[in-house]
C-alpha cells in the first residue's frame, strides 16, 4: 500500500477510528497497530509477511537467550545467528541475482563460459529497512546497551509499525520499544496531521511532478539532450530525491505522531551541507548513524590513527552504497562518497579557509554530479549523462527560462525556508479549528484525485525499491 | 485525539455529501479536463435529449472515419449521428460509455467497431463515468491487468475490496475535483480556446479531432509512397477476440443495446494494408450484430490515410459513404449486401 493511494485513506481513517475505541487498553492498541502493519505491508504480497515475521522472531528469541546469557562464545554465536539471518535473507532477495550476474560477467571476461542463471527473485519492500531496525536490537544486547524485551508483541510492533516499516527512518529499539510502554492515546499528537499533509504535498505537487516533467525524459535518454537540459535535469532530481525521501520520512514521523509515537528526525536541509561529513550528518540521518553505530565504530572508527580512520570511512561507505541498491552504480556512488570522506578528512584545514557560502555551493555542485552515478540504470549510461554535461551546449530546450526561475527558486526556498520550520508550522496548525482542518484534509483528497487524473501521480517512493 | 476524530468525521460527512450530490447531478460526472470527453459527457447529461439514429462508440480508428456530417447528408436532413469515438482505452469503457449513454438518451442505432484483436488501454479520464452503481455492480470494470474475464466469486477479496474502495473514493471527492478542474479549464481558456474546441467538437458531431495531426504523418508518407495499392488482400485467421474481456463487455454491450432497442452494427476499419477478417471472427460478429465490411482495396489508396490507423479527411468521406449507404458489404461468403 502506498501513502499515496487513495486505498490508503479508508485504511488509515478504519486503523485510527479503532485506535481511539483502544484508548483504555494499551495491549489492544498494540494489537491493533500490529495487525494494521501486516494488513498494510501484505497488501503487496501477502506470503512475503512470512519474512518480516521470520526476521522479527527471530531477533527477539536470539535477544531474549542472549539477555539470560552471560558467557561471551555463548553470545557472540546468538549474534551471530541473528547477523546470519537477516544478512541472509537480505543477500538472498536482494543481492543474488547481483552477484550471479557479477559472477557471470567476471567469468565471461576472464575467457571462461560463464554463463550462470537469475532467479527469479521477488525484492521484499523495505527489507533493507527493517533487517537494520531488527538486527540493531540484538548488537544493541550484545553490547549490553539495552535489555532484551519480555513481549514478543511490542517486538513485532516495533518491527513492523506501518508508518516507518517500509523506507524508515530506520528506528532504534532504545528509543522506540520504552514508548509502546505508555498507552499511546494519551500520547496522540495532532501536530502529525500536518507532517502528513506536508509530506503527501511534497511528494505529489514538488517530487512527482518534477519527475515526470524534468527528470525522467532526460535520465532516459541523456544523448538526446543539452548540457543545459542535463544539468537542470540533474538538479531537479537532487531535489526530486530530496522533497521523496524527506515526504515519506514527513509521513512516517506524522503518522507516528497521531498513535502517540515519536519517531526521529531524517533530514535537516542536507544541502546546505558544507562539506560530505556535514552532508551525512544531514542527509537520511537513521541510516547513517546506524553505520556509524554498527559498522564505523566496531571496525575502530578514528581510534586507530588516520590510515585505518580513512580506510574505515571507505569501507563503511561502499557498504552505504551498496545497500541502496543490487547495481555497481549504487556501489560506485557509495565509492564516490567514501573519496569524498577520505579528501576532506585529508584536507580539513585547507577545506576551512574557504568562505562558508563558497563551500556549500562547491558541495552542492559535487553531490548533484554524484547523483547521475545514483539515478543512471547503468554505467554506460552515467557515462553518457556526464559526457553530455561537459558538451558545453547551453541551449535550454526542456523548458523556458520562466520554469527555471519557479523550479530552482520554489524547490530551493522549500529547502532552506520550510523545511527547517516544519514543526513550528506544525505547531501553529493544531490551533486551527478542527472543521477548518477537515476541511483542508478532505480538500487534499480531491487534490489528490485531481492530480491522478492529470496523470501526474502514481510514481512509487523512490527508496521503496531499496 | 478528539479533534483528529472530530477531522475524520468531517472527511466522512463531505465525501457521503459529495458522493450523494454527484449521483443526484450528472453534471459532476463532468471531467472538465479533456476536450473530448468533456464533449462526450455534455451530449449524454446536458444537451437537449433529442434521439440519436446513428451513435458511433470506438477508438480512434472509427473517431478519424465516420464523418456524422457526411452520413447525415447521405441518410437525409433530419438524421442525427454522433460521433463518440476517442483515443482507445478499450470495451470495458466503451460499456459504461453506452450505458450512461442508454440511460439518459435515446439511440436507435449503435455503430461499434470491429477488430481483430484488442488490448486494453490506458487514459487518465478512463473512469469518469462511474457511478456508485457501477461502482457496486460493475466490478470487472477497470479489470484491466487481465484480457481474460474472470467470475466475480473468483475475483479475490483484496482485489473486489481495492476496486471498490478506490472507485468509491473517487467519487467521493468528485464535486471539489470537478472544482478544481473547471479552474484549471478556466485558466487553459483564458485565450479561448478550450470554447472553440467544444465548440468544433459540437459542429462536427464529434468528428473534430485536435489532437491528431491534420497533415499527413512524413513517416507514413516515406514509407509507402511508392508502393501500389494491393489487388487483393489477405484475410486473418482465427477467432480474433472471442474470449477475452473485450469480448466480455462486447456481449454486455450488445445485451445493453437489446434492452434500449437499439440495433447494433459493427464496422470493419483495419490498419493500413491489412487484411479482410477471418471467417470465425466475421461468425462472431454476425452473431452479435449486422457486420458491414467495406471493400478495402479502393480505401487503401494513401491519399486516404493520415498514418496506419487513421483516414485523412478524403478517406472518411470515402469510408463513410460506403457505410452508411451499404454499397459493398463483404459478408464471409462473399455476398453483397446492402444497409437495410
Amino acid at each position: 500500500m502506498l501513502f499515496t493511494e487513495i486505498i490508503f485513506i479508508p485504511f488509515l481513517i478504519g486503523t485510527f477510528v479503532l485506535f481511539g475505541c483502544c484508548r483504555r487498553s494499551r495491549f489492544l492498541q498494540l494489537v491493533l497497530l500490529l495487525i494494521a502493519s501486516y494488513i498494510f505491508y501484505g497488501w503487496w504480497r501477502v506470503e512475503l509477511l512470512f519474512l518480516i515475521v521470520f526476521s522479527s522472531c527471530l531477533d527477539f528469541f536470539v535477544g531474549r537467550a542472549m539477555g539470560r546469557s552471560d558467557d561471551p562464545k555463548h553470545r557472540r554465536q546468538l549474534l551471530a545467528m541473528s547477523l546470519i539471518g537477516n544478512l541472509g535473507l537480505l543477500a538472498y532477495f536482494k543481492y543474488m541475482n547481483f552477484f550471479l550476474e557479477s559472477l557471470s560477467s567476471a567469468l565471461s571476461g576472464l575467457g571462461l563460459s560463464g554463463s550462470l542463471p537469475t532467479l527469479n527473485i521477488i525484492l521484499p519492500v523495505g527489507i533493507s529497512f527493517y533487517t537494520f531496525q531488527s538486527l540493531s536490537y540484538t548488537i544493541d544486547i550484545y553490547q549490553r546497551k539495552i535489555q532484551p524485551t519480555d513481549s514478543l508483541l511490542e517486538f513485532l510492533v516495533f518491527v513492523a509499525s506501518f508508518p516507518q516499516l517500509v523506507a524508515g527512518p530506520i528506528v532504534r529499539a532504545r528509543e522506540f520499544l520504552p514508548q509502546l510502554r505508555d498507552n499511546l492515546c494519551e500520547k496522540c499528537d495532532e501536530s502529525g496531521l500536518f507532517y502528513i499533509l506536508y509530506g503527501l504535498a511534497k511528494k505529489l505537487f514538488v517530487a512527482d511532478i518534477l519527475g515526470s516533467t524534468v527528470v525522467d525524459p532526460v535520465f532516459a535518454d541523456p544523448a538526446s539532450f543539452t548540457a543545459a537540459d542535463l544539468s537542470l535535469a540533474l538538479y531537479g532530481y537532487a531535489f526530486q530525491i530530496f522533497f521523496d525521501f524527506s515526504a515519506y520520512s514527513d509521513i512516517a514521523i506524522g503518522l507516528g505522531k497521531i498513535f502517540g509515537l515519536q519517531l526521529p528526525v531524517n533530514f535537516r536541509s542536507p544541502y546546505l551541507a558544507r562539506n560530505p561529513s556535514e552532508f551525512w550528518q544531514r542527509w537520511h540521518i537513521t541510516l547513517s548513524t546506524w553505520f556509524r553505530d554498527y559498522l564505523y565504530i566496531p571496525l575502530g572508527g578514528n581510534q586507530f590513527g588516520t590510515a585505518k580512520t580513512l580506510r574505515n570511512l571507505f569501507i563503511v561507505m561502499l557498504l552505504a552504497g551498496l545497500w541502496h541498491g543490487a547495481n555497481w552504480t549504487f556501489v560506485i556512488w557509495g565509492g564516490v562518497h567514501g573519496l569524498l570522506l577520505v579528501v576532506y578528512r585529508i584536507s580539513e584545514g585547507l577545506h576551512r579557509r574557504i568562505p562558508g557560502f563558497f563551500q556549500t555551493a562547491i558541495f552542492f555542485v559535487i553531490v548533484c554530479l554524484t547523483w547521475v552515478l545514483f539515478r543512471s540504470a547503468n554505467l554506460s549510461l552515467a557515462m553518457e549523462y556526464y559526457q553530455g554535461i561537459w558538451s558545453g551546449d547551453w541551449r535550454l530546450t526542456i523548458t523556458n527560462m520562466r520554469w527555471l526561475i519557479a523550479i530552482v527558486g520554489g524547490t530551493w526556498w522549500l529547502h532552506t525556508g520550510v523545511e527547517p520550520r516544519i514543526e513550528k508550522l506544525a505547531k501553529g496548525f493544531t490551533h486551527w479549528h478542527w472543521s477548518a482542518r477537515g476541511g483542508i484534509v478532505y480538500v487534499f483528497c480531491a487534490l489528490i484525485a485531481l492530480l491522478s487524473e492529470l496523470n501526474l501521480t502514481h510514481q512509487a517512493f523512490i527508496y521503496f525499491q531499496f | 485525539m478528539k479533534n483528529l476524530l472530530r477531522i475524520i468525521i468531517v472527511v466522512v460527512v463531505l465525501s457521503g455529501l459529495s458522493l450523494i450530490v454527484s449521483e443526484m447531478f450528472p453534471r459532476y460526472q463532468l471531467s472538465v479536463l479533456d476536450s473530448k470527453w468533456s464533449w462526450i459527457e455534455t451530449q449524454i447529461y446536458e444537451r437537449n435529449r433529442r434521439p440519436v439514429d446513428y451513435l458511433i462508440v470506438g477508438s480512434s480508428g472509427i473517431w478519424t472515419a465516420l464523418d456524422p456530417l457526411i452520413m447525415e447528408q447521405t441518410a437525409g436532413t433530419h438524421t442525427r449521428v454522433l460521433n463518440f469515438g476517442r483515443n482507445w482505452v478499450g470495451r470495458d469503457v466503451d460499456y459504461i460509455t453506452l450505458k450512461h449513454t442508454l440511460q439518459n438518451r435515446r439511440v436507435k442505432n449503435l455503430i461499434l467497431e470491429f477488430s481483430m484483436e484488442e488490448v486494453i488501454g490506458h487514459h487518465s479520464y478512463m473512469r469518469h463515468f462511474a457511478s456508485i452503481d457501477d461502482v457496486l455492480q460493475e466490478i470487472q470494470y477497470l479489470q484491466r491487468d487481465s484480457q481474460k474475464p474472470q467470475p466475480q466469486s473468483e475475483l479475490s477479496l483484496k482485489f473486489q475490496w481495492r476496486t471498490i474502495s478506490q472507485m468509491l473514493g473517487d467519487i467521493a471527492v468528485r464535486v471539489p475535483r470537478v472544482w478544481m478542474g473547471r479552474a484549471v479549464a478556466w485558466l487553459q481558456n483564458r485565450d479561448g480556446s478550450r470554447d472553440r474546441v467544444q465548440q468544433e467538437y459540437h459542429q462536427a458531431r464529434g468528428f473534430y479531432f485536435p489532437d491528431i495531426a491534420q497533415q499527413q504523418d512524413p513517416a507514413f508518407l516515406q514509407q509507402y509512397k511508392r508502393m501500389q495499392p494491393p489487388k487483393t488482400l489477405p484475410r486473418f485467421s482465427g477467432h480474433g477476440i472471442e474470449g477475452t474481456l473485450a469480448d466480455f463487455y462486447l456481449r454486455r454491450m450488445v445485451a445493453l443495446a437489446e434492452a434500449y432497442d437499439t440495433k447494433v452494427y459493427f464496422t470493419y476499419l483495419p490498419q493500413f494494408r491489412q487484411g479482410y477478417p477471418s471467417p470465425e471472427a466475421l461468425q462472431y460478429f454476425s452473431r452479435l450484430g449486422l457486420a458491414l465490411i467495406p471493400e478495402l482495396e479502393s480505401l487503401y489508396q494513401i491519399d486516404y490515410w493520415r498514418d496506419e490507423r487513421h483516414l485523412t479527411a478524403a478517406g472518411a468521406q470515402v469510408f463513410s459513404e460506403k457505410m452508411l449507404r451499404g454499397l459493398l458489404c463483404l459478408y464471409d461468403n462473399h455476398q453483397l449486401k446492402t444497409i437495410p
